[in-house]
């Protein structure tokens, strides 16, 4: 008899590499102990835009994931629109910096900082 | 003695008045309000100061319209007047972008009234009633009279106006100013080539297309639909404007119908009076004087085209 597995609950990973450059920015802005927050604002050419914060706290409700020795907080709103996503970073000379690998994101605006659903 | 210019060839007063409360009316408050609707719009909100007024497009983004909105900046708070019938859509659409910003929204238009005095002899008339509408020349510049009663300016394209918002159930009037009915608005307005939503203005027309270049900052960064909408500006992608057709007095063009020049789509009617049309004309026939076909009852007459694209910035 096959047994029917749950399917894991959607989430917001973020990479190794991503969750290292993290730190180094955390280091450099004199917050060596801050999270990241995660969140999303209306506006940009696509609709939404992606938004990161080095925070202390999270806010009441804030989703708590904890990845890579890195806690990424994010808010239930935003939360709808990213959840799957993964950040990773892009490095070198041609990278992007952190790069968000939405599955909500129908399309990206032409820089990739905006998405539409 | 000096006699003031018959509002347009269709009336012979020079002046009018109209209530158009069935527009819309939103009173926006917060710290993020002007932030937020600077994201979601055309223009430079940014550059509003309290006592004045822009207008913007609300843009999807694929770069349509969602609705014109003009936003008045009243020092603690912002209103937003909407086309009729979209201030439940435009309240949606702002709610859907809001996600930690500080803004609350809340339809005004239950509390207010909502009149339109068109003609020059109207700001005297507004003026000599305590309404101080000869201090307002800026387009959307507005001043509070009596602590309640709120005067923009807001010309119908180049016929001086003024608008009064004053609390629900006051009926403002002015002495010598008989007030009219829709259809002697929508004549000005179509003569005066100005675009309305839904007939020019809904979701399946772009701002440049609708002649309101002039709301569009190109300079101001990121707003929903500004990639679409530079591009387009840029590439010079603009397949259709909006144009004026002239038709026998006798003839009323219908909505929708279709217009032609050699047996080639050139565009169809929006808005129509007996002798008048706004239409949107396919760029490659749109000249002033040209003439087109426009299907008509069981056959075609034929239009002449005035153009009302606004001129180009040097």
């Amino acid at each position: 008899m096959m047994q029917k597995t749950a399917p894991a609950p959607l989430t917001i990973n973020i990479s190794e590499e991503a969750a290292s450059h993290v730190r180094v920015f955390a280091q450099q802005s004199g917050k060596p102990d801050s999270n990241l927050r995660v969140s999303v604002k209306g506006g940009g050419c696509a609709g939404m835009t992606y938004v990161l914060d080095l925070v202390d706290t999270p806010l009441e409700e804030d989703k708590v994931v904890e990845e890579h020795g890195m806690k990424l907080f994010v808010d239930r709103k935003s939360y709808i629109f990213l959840a799957g996503t993964i950040l990773e970073y892009s490095g070198g000379l041609n990278g992007k910096g952190f790069v968000f690998n939405n599955p909500n994101a129908k399309t990206t605006c032409g820089c990739g900082t905006s998405f539409s659903v | 003695m000096i006699t003031k210019a018959s509002l347009s060839p269709r009336l012979s007063t020079d002046t009018a008045a109209f209530d158009i409360s069935d527009s819309g009316r939103l009173s926006v408050r917060g710290d993020d309000a002007l932030d937020l609707l600077n994201r979601l719009s055309t223009n430079d909100l940014e550059l509003l100061q309290p006592g004045g007024g822009m207008a913007t497009v609300l843009t999807t983004n694929k770069g349509r319209i969602i609705d014109l909105l003009r936003v008045l900046h009243l020092g603690d708070r912002l209103l937003i007047l909407t086309s009729p019938g979209t201030s439940d859509r435009v309240v949606e659409w702002i709610d859907f972008y809001t996600f930690a910003e500080d803004i609350t929204v809340a339809d005004a238009a239950p509390d207010t009234s909502h009149f339109l005095f068109v003609g020059e002899g109207a700001g005297d008339a507004l003026s000599e009633a305590g309404f101080g509408a000869w201090d307002l020349v800026e387009p959307l510049s507005h001043a509070i009279a009596d602590g309640t009663h709120t005067i923009v300016r807001a010309d119908l394209g180049s016929i001086p106006a003024w608008e009064v918002i004053a609390p629900h159930g006051q009926d403002i009037r002015a002495d010598g100013i008989e007030r009219h009915g829709a259809n002697v608005l929508e004549t000005l307005r179509i003569e005066q080539g100005v675009p309305a939503f839904p007939s020019e203005l809904n979701d399946s027309r772009n701002p440049l297309e609708a002649n309101l270049k002039p709301h569009i900052n190109f300079n101001k960064g990121c707003y929903i639909g500004q990639e679409v909408v530079a591009r387009l500006n840029t590439y010079d992608r603009v397949q259709r404007f909006l144009c004026q057709l002239v038709v026998d007095d006798t003839i009323t063009l219908d909505p929708g119908s279709a217009l032609t020049v050699d047996g080639a789509d050139a565009g169809e009617v929006a808005s129509s009076i007996p002798g008048l049309a706004l239409a949107y004309l396919r760029k490659r026939f749109y000249e002033d004087g040209a003439r087109v076909q426009v299907q008509h009852a069981d056959g075609s007459v034929q239009a002449t085209v005035s153009d009302l694209r606004p001129p180009e910035d040097d």
